[in-house]
């Protein structure tokens, strides 16, 4: 335990901060992440991808779920009891994601979907803010998000066409 | 919508899924399309990249480094004792054991991430074997068996209600908590912190309440109990005898030996609220 939180415990404290913007609801975050990662340790598969991106998925998905428990952005909907939990959490599946191919590919995008990835992923900021910060329309400060990540994604087919599969 | 635009559509709602900002229409369209092009012939997910994992990269890639302050380190592994309390080194099988003792070996087969090494093995492998070593424990009290698929099978649905049980008195201790899918009909309690009882003098009984219900009583869940030595985890199957439709509370209480039709709930010792 000792270990997992050295390891790792700056990679969850920066998403956890980056997230919650406040050091109390922070420090809350962090532990309900931890604890989220106990409770999934068993779902880690190491032929599905590294332990970094294992607990990088988790964290931010847990963080997403808790930013939209609380209300506290208002791109998120809160969640009902429907909503997807972390039972359902998993890595497995999909091929093994590279970071060097990632970070490659990213380079790629147009630098105002660069930038867009910036302020969402390096300042953690929501749709709303980056639309305000941007002057773009809320909508496609979202539709230049994810058609930015498809794209991505078609980068990094063509940096590496074979991706490793875990399966 | 013929499969490419149905491929596509899915890959754009996925797109926002792993970026959090799928809208509550787009949610249910998501997850009606992820069942749709899972059971498409030639879909193969395997071989593609994971937008969660693109994500979890992007995230560690582009934030700065923020080291962990020292005193919440301490709080981490504190909090993390205080939730790791419900799951002890020993994990209880009860009767599968005529002599009662307890299993302490781990599963070869299970592949554990490098941090479950020393000293995180104790817990980390008492996790894993609650999870896999289930005590089913009948409404009579007997017959005991591995149900390793149990617990994956209820964790299985999208839709899981998973709630924590906890104590009556003053502290309302944690006791363990509650998994069930209303899809399924079965649930299963993961109980840590209850006594053991004699079951000649008392058994437990679970109560489900279900304010959709005509009937004013809960439902009846089944009768248990918690064997001794009960230092681990025990896993405890749902009997529940009626159809559950939209589960408000799971109430534990003590009652005579096999049970009552009707609970006074004289001596209710756990609640689990939706």
């Amino acid at each position: 335990m000792e270990q997992c939180i050295a390891s790792y415990g700056g990679l969850v404290w920066s998403i956890a901060h980056k997230y919650s913007r406040s050091h109390s609801d922070a420090e809350d975050l962090v532990q309900e992440i931890f604890t989220a990662l106990w409770r999934c340790a068993r779902r880690f598969d190491e032929s599905a991808g590294s332990e970094t991106t294992f607990i990088g998925m988790l964290a931010r998905r847990r963080a997403i779920d808790w930013l939209r428990k609380q209300g506290r952005r208002l791109d998120f909907e809160p969640l009902t009891p429907n909503d997807l939990e972390m039972s359902t959490f998993s890595h497995q599946g999909a091929a093994k994601v590279d970071h060097g191919i990632v970070m490659s590919a990213l380079k790629r995008l147009p630098e105002e979907t660069q930038e867009l990835f910036r302020f969402h992923f390096e300042r953690g900021l929501s749709h709303s803010e980056i639309a305000a910060q941007t002057g773009m329309p809320l909508g496609t400060v979202k539709t230049r998000l994810r058609s930015g990540l498809l794209e991505l994604r078609t980068y990094m087919k063509r940096l590496d066409p074979q991706p490793k599969t875990s399966l | 919508m013929n499969l490419p635009n149905q491929q596509e559509r899915f890959e754009w709602l996925d797109a926002g899924r792993a970026l959090g900002d799928l809208s509550r229409g787009e949610e249910a369209e998501w997850k009606s399309l992820a069942e749709a092009v899972s059971e498409e012939d030639g879909f193969d997910e395997s071989s593609d990249f994971s937008f969660d994992a693109i994500v979890a990269t992007l995230e560690k890639g582009l934030s700065p480094a923020v080291p962990v302050p020292e005193e919440l380190k301490d709080q981490i592994s504190a909090g993390s004792k205080d939730f790791l309390q419900l799951v002890d080194r020993k994990v209880t099988i009860g009767e599968a054991n005529a002599e009662g003792d307890e299993v302490e070996e781990e599963d070869e087969n299970i592949v554990r991430p490098s941090f479950w090494s020393r000293p995180v093995i104790g817990w980390a492998t008492a996790a894993v074997l609650a999870l896999l070593l289930i005590v089913q424990i009948s409404p009579d009290g007997g017959g005991v068996g591995d149900a390793p698929s149990l617990v994956e099978q209820v964790e299985s649905d999208p839709n899981l209600l998973r709630r924590p049980f906890s104590g009556t008195g003053e502290e309302a201790e944690p006791i363990g908590e509650i998994l069930w899918s209303d899809t399924q009909q079965q649930g299963v309690m993961l109980l840590g912190g209850l006594p053991e009882n004699d079951p000649t003098v008392s058994q437990y009984q679970l109560w489900i309440v279900d304010p959709t219900r005509d009937d004013v009583h809960p439902v009846d869940g089944g009768v248990f109990d918690i064997p001794a030595p009960a230092s681990g985890l025990v896993a405890v199957p749902v009997a529940a005898t009626l159809s559950i439709a939209d589960p408000a509370a799971f109430v534990i209480t003590v009652e005579q030996p096999g049970g009552v039709v009707v609970s006074k709930q004289e001596q209710v010792v756990a609640i689990a609220k939706s």
